[in-house]
């Protein structure tokens, strides 16, 4: 499972998420969803939101590995 | 509700009540009227060229209403190739149907009015399976909008 530290590293900078959506030339509502885990970014918008933190990906999209390393 | 998910909604009204204006001039009671060539292509164009154009409408004003955008976004898109996908499947079944419909028919004429070799029978017909492939495809576009 894939989470997520978006809405975090967003209000750490003082964006809303009209601006993040503006930024990205996505909708406010794909900005939400991203937020809440119900949708998962194309690797294109992962690295797109990524270089506009300024943070690698991986720290802002996080794999849940199971004991099982699932 | 997002603007997006009023335009799938919005999109299944439009196709709903197009295709109910359709049934209302097409029948006449619970039997299927007589019509013109020239009558039926009027209508049927008629009726597509009218839902074009509110969707062409409802299209724009969704777009104006989130952030003033010319195209659809990723997940946009994503749940337009979901709501693709269903009515598809939903116009391959209903296709599969109306042969079923016909066949049954050949054999025991049970269609009456309806009957899918009368011309107003097969019009009747396939706009029945267009408008219900169009229907399913704009709901389930807008169950995937509010999930996603």
């Amino acid at each position: 499972m894939i989470r997520n530290i978006l809405r975090p590293t967003r209000e750490a900078r003082g964006l809303t998420q009209a601006d993040l959506a503006q930024a990205l030339g996505v909708s406010r509502q794909t900005v939400i969803s991203l937020e809440q885990g119900r949708y998962l970014p194309s690797l294109e918008l992962a690295i797109r939101l990524a270089r506009h933190f300024a943070v690698p990906v991986e720290q802002l999209f996080l794999l849940d590995i199971t004991p099982d390393g699932d | 509700m997002t603007s997006f998910a009023t335009f799938q909604l919005r999109g299944a009204g439009a196709i709903a009540l197009a295709y109910a204006v359709f049934v209302v001039v097409m029948t006449d009671g619970l039997s299927l009227g007589q019509h013109s060539a020239v009558k039926l292509a009027a209508l049927v164009v008629g009726l597509v060229i009218a839902v074009g154009i509110t969707f062409a409408l409802l299209w724009a004003r969704q777009m104006y209403q989130d952030g003033r955008r010319t195209v659809a976004d990723e997940r946009e898109e994503q749940i337009e190739a979901v709501a693709e996908r269903v009515g598809y499947r939903v116009l391959d079944s209903a296709a599969f149907l109306l042969v079923l419909l016909a066949l049954t028919d050949a054999a025991w004429n049970w269609l009456g009015s309806f009957a899918l070799t009368r011309t107003e029978g097969l019009i009747f017909a396939l706009v029945t399976v267009s408008a219900s492939a169009a229907t399913s495809r704009f709901l389930a576009g807008y169950i995937a909008a509010r999930r996603r």
